[in-house]
């Protein structure tokens, strides 16, 4: 892969000098949870406790399955605005299948997954494909989505799912909850492969410069299919164990979830051009969201005085990120 | 005749006047009620706040923008003029800070876009979140009593008619007819395509591209404050619900009719047909009583189909250049 310039874009040191140069605010994220986290721990006395922190830690771990394939969209400057129908609609369709149609709940879990990741792969072909905007195709499988969900839903009557579907989320390894165990897993492994892999260092190239990695004869089209494969089925296995979690299914399970998600990855510093993210950066940034409703929470804040910080907090973080990239590139 | 065709054929607005025209037609042949005047009139009051908003949303998406915020600006400043109206202040002054209210809003969009370089996604989520918060604050704060019982000269306003169309939409119909005279004759319009079609170079050939960015945001904020006092004077309450969730729906109706999130297409012929496809797409599931969760379905087929000819279309000329 040696260029004639003899500069090598695989090659460890030129690009992380190159991105070394652009993302100076990329630790950001770090510098904003500790001082959220210690802040709370001083000034309340339920923050800094076993359980607070556990349930923050359940409630972000069944979230997290949505933001893996949606951290490689955004890294390669894609977008999936359906993540949040998606994740409606996936516990919907479990429990279609496991009310109407008495299936146990192994088959219906894989065949929604596949159903889903299905829906997911003709999504990407068509982007890729055609060359279309994936936030325009995406806007309509939103409300795509949001609308079969919603058919679905009231297709039979309202239930408590039973026991075998509820125990889903409820299933404990060593006394944690395995959703837990699964995203402290999944983090550390694709967390290695980001630093290390030079399958999954590709994207970041899609992302920086798409035309560049094509001349390289990197396959951008059958990667961006998969990340959109990706996303709509962890998307779906989020959603099958929110479902789970609050036992019945809800027409605003996941509603607005994608913006959730753009807030959350972008104040752990990504950027909605692409290049730029990660998957521990994903979790940091979802980790600040969740502690800052919870501390805003003990604070007695209502929830749309929350609403209005989390707009706020958006808006402040990405403006103070591109300020700071922008003077660095100067200076 | 056929290049009179052909240029018809061959406009932005094509698909979205085809596809309302299918819809008015199988309205009017097979449904009985269609052309009463109660089903007429509530169609009219569903219609002419979108197309407002619509036209705002237009002009943002021609220079490659967008505005998710237009409903949470729609919603507050609503409820803002019916705050004002409710503890006795006059007409005037309710709807000018409610109208002020919307372009401040606007103006912060927009100066947070052009002036901080933070993307419209960002930003637009950012206020929609804020203003929509601040909207239920209001709402489930003991000021809510208040938000009805408005004088009647202003509900008279929102509830007469002239030559049976009420007065709200002629108002769009005249903002309709402006805009499209701005943006095809004037300057100023020609310059926002230019800036959608490549920002670049509408830059180095010194377009103020600061200047279109924030004032369109002004222009897109002021319509959806004006659509959100016209609601309340017709529906003669504010409610908490006023233009949630309706930002996707506008933009949805925008880019059916024939807008692109990519900037520099899109007019106004587009931004009405589009939103009164959407509009008559939900009479027609309440005259035949289908489900109307199917809605949402239809719509977003639709746009995922737009979208895929648009790409394709674009495709094939592309390739018939080999520019691919």
């Amino acid at each position: 892969m040696q260029s004639e310039s003899g500069i090598d874009p695989m090659n460890e040191k030129t690009n992380n000098k190159l991105r070394n140069k652009r993302h100076l605010g990329d630790n950001t994220i770090i510098g904003l949870l500790l001082v959220i986290f210690l802040f709370l721990t001083f000034t309340t006395d339920t923050f800094f406790k076993y359980e607070n922190l556990y349930s923050i830690a359940y409630g972000v771990s069944i979230q997290f399955f949505a933001v893996i394939g949606f951290t490689f969209l955004i890294i390669m400057g894609e977008i999936d605005l359906s993540v949040g129908s998606m994740y409606g609609l996936s516990g919907t369709l479990v429990g279609f299948c496991m009310t109407v149609w008495k299936w146990s709940l192994l088959p219906s879990m894989i065949a929604v997954l596949f159903v889903c990741s299905l829906f997911g792969y003709l999504v990407g072909y068509l982007i890729t494909k055609f060359k279309l905007n994936s936030m325009m195709v995406t806007l309509g499988t939103l409300s795509l989505v949001a609308g079969i969900n919603a058919v679905v839903f009231n297709s039979f009557p309202a239930v408590i799912y039973n026991q075998e579907y509820r125990s889903l989320a409820k299933f404990k390894i060593a006394g944690i909850h395995w959703t837990i165990i699964a995203m402290f897993v999944i983090v550390i492994v694709l967390g290695f492969l980001f630093k290390y892999s030079t399958a999954i260092k590709k994207v970041y190239y899609i992302g920086n410069n798409p035309e560049t990695a094509h001349l390289y004869g990197i396959k951008s089209d059958a990667i961006k299919k998969f990340a959109f494969t990706l996303s709509a089925l962890t998307a779906a296995l989020g959603g099958i164990i929110a479902t789970s979690r609050i036992t019945h299914s809800d027409v605003l399970t996941g509603n607005g979830l994608e913006f959730v998600l753009i807030t959350g990855l972008v104040v752990g510093g990504a950027s909605l051009a692409g290049g730029r993210g990660g998957i521990v950066k994903s979790l940091l940034g979802m980790l600040f969201i969740a502690i800052l409703s919870t501390g805003m929470t003990t604070f007695r804040i209502e929830p749309f005085a929350q609403q209005v910080m989390l707009g706020v907090v958006l808006i402040v973080t990405v403006y103070i990120d591109s300020n700071i990239n922008a003077k660095r590139l100067k200076g | 005749m056929k290049n009179l065709f052909n240029r018809f054929k061959n406009q932005d607005s094509f698909f979205s006047i085809v596809i309302s025209a299918i819809f008015f037609l199988i309205l009017a042949v097979l449904s009985p009620y269609f052309f009463k005047s109660s089903n007429l009139l509530s169609l009219q009051a569903v219609i002419a706040p979108r197309v407002i908003i619509a036209i705002g949303m237009m002009v943002v998406l021609i220079i490659g923008m967008f505005d998710l915020s237009v409903g949470s600006i729609m919603g507050f400043s609503g409820i803002v003029c019916g705050y004002l109206l409710g503890h006795g202040n006059s007409i005037f002054v309710s709807v000018l800070a409610a109208l002020g209210t919307g372009i401040l809003i606007g103006l912060i969009n927009g100066l947070l876009i052009a002036v901080g370089n933070i993307p419209p996604l960002i930003v637009t989520i950012g206020t929609m979140y804020i203003f929509r918060g601040f909207a239920e604050m209001i709402m489930t704060s003991d000021l809510a009593m208040s938000l009805t019982g408005f004088p009647q000269e202003f509900l008279d306003f929102g509830d007469s008619t002239f030559l049976g169309v009420y007065n709200m939409v002629w108002i769009m119909l005249v903002l309709l007819v402006i805009i499209e005279l701005v943006l095809k004759r004037t300057y100023i319009g020609r310059s926002l395509y230019y800036i959608g079609g490549n920002k670049t170079s509408a830059i180095s050939l010194g377009f103020n591209v600061k200047w279109a960015t924030i004032g369109s945001f002004v222009l897109s904020g002021f319509l959806s404050a004006l659509a959100g006092v016209l609601s309340i004077a017709r529906f003669q309450s504010a409610s908490r619900y006023l233009g949630q969730g309706i930002q996707i729906d506008i933009l949805i109706a925008c880019i059916i009719g024939g807008g692109s999130l990519l900037g520099g297409k899109g007019d106004m012929k587009g931004a009405f047909f589009g939103t009164v496809f959407i509009a008559l797409l939900v009479n027609a599931f309440n005259l035949f009583e289908i489900n109307s969760l199917f809605k949402s379905v239809v719509v977003g087929g639709a746009l995922v189909l737009v979208v895929f000819f648009d790409g394709y279309i674009y495709l094939r000329k592309m390739r018939a250049l080999g520019k691919v």
